[in-house]
């Protein structure tokens, strides 16, 4: 896996809940999360690497009207993490323990793990889930 | 039919295969890595995802549900033609990154898969589809690479 120019710390500092799979085959690709303690933020799991002994997820945060305009295809997923400062990494075994939690500039993450410019949502790519996130009121009203 | 993993799947609670695969003759495609002796290529999720994974389909309390699990990873990921193989990872790799290859393969394999190969789920939106293979597939010197992804 890529060495991370990054801070290593002990854990994640923030509280979220898992919502659902937005890219999915055999194992999630791209997943939603909420802050537990502010409703209205949002956090993407990217799966980003593997060894043989982990997988590494990409976390950023993303804003509840940053996330209608992925949906709505007016901004690239690439997009949603340059608007972060900060970002994580987490490394989990096979037994999903978290071995490496990092907290890395999102200019130092590496190239290989960001999304291309063209990075857009397409529909016909995720599953159910992500389709009703989409179209939930919570989501859609934020659309201007 | 004589199903590769019958031992494990007539276990189950539910009919496995699902009663509504079919046999077919078809073209198949699948993610390969470059070695075709490379034991993820033909093997099931069953065999290649963490133990942790299993014991969280072991956890679930309905027994159809947990055995109708167990059953899609006891088969083969195909898709219906190349391209549908091609976008479907090419937008992975948009998405992900190019780590994508370690996790799902670098080349498209195609076979021309018969009725007596095994059954088949009808494809969905992405043009993948579940196939329980028999026992004697012989897919490792059958399917051939056609393309890099």
């Amino acid at each position: 896996m890529e060495i991370l120019e990054a801070d290593r710390i002990d854990s994640l500092d923030i509280k979220l809940r898992y919502k659902g799979d937005l890219l999915y085959h055999e194992g999630p690709i791209l997943s939603h999360f909420e802050s537990l303690t502010q409703p209205q933020v949002h956090y993407l799991y990217k799966w980003c690497d593997c060894d043989e002994q982990y997988n590494r997820w990409l976390i950023f945060k993303v804003e509840a009207q940053k996330l209608a305009l992925f949906l709505h295809e007016k901004m690239t997923l690439l997009e949603l993490i340059k608007e972060n400062k900060f970002v994580y990494f987490i490394d989990l075994d096979t037994h999903l323990n978290q071995v490496n939690t990092f907290l890395c500039p999102t200019q130092k993450i590496p190239t290989e793990y960001l999304p291309t410019e063209k990075s857009y949502f397409k529909e016909n790519q995720y599953q159910p889930y992500a389709i009703d996130l989409k179209n939930s009121n919570r989501l859609t009203t934020l659309i201007v | 039919m004589d199903f590769q993993f019958a031992n494990e799947i007539t276990k189950l609670s539910i009919p496995c295969p699902p009663q509504d695969y079919k046999p077919k003759d078809m073209e198949a495609f699948r993610w390969v890595f470059d070695a075709i002796e490379d034991k993820r290529n033909f093997s099931p999720r069953y065999f290649l995802i963490p133990k942790v994974d299993l014991e969280k389909v072991e956890k679930i309390e309905d027994t159809n549900k947990k055995d109708l699990k167990k059953c899609n990873l006891f088969a083969l990921s195909f898709f219906i033609s190349e391209q549908a193989a091609k976008d479907r990872f090419d937008y992975f790799l948009q998405i992900s990154g190019k780590k994508i290859y370690k996790r799902f393969g670098t080349q498209i394999a195609k076979c021309n898969i018969k009725p007596q190969d095994g059954v088949n789920e009808n494809p969905n939106k992405f043009g993948h589809f579940n196939h329980h293979p028999v026992k004697k597939h012989e897919y490792e010197a059958r399917f051939i690479v056609v393309s890099k992804l």
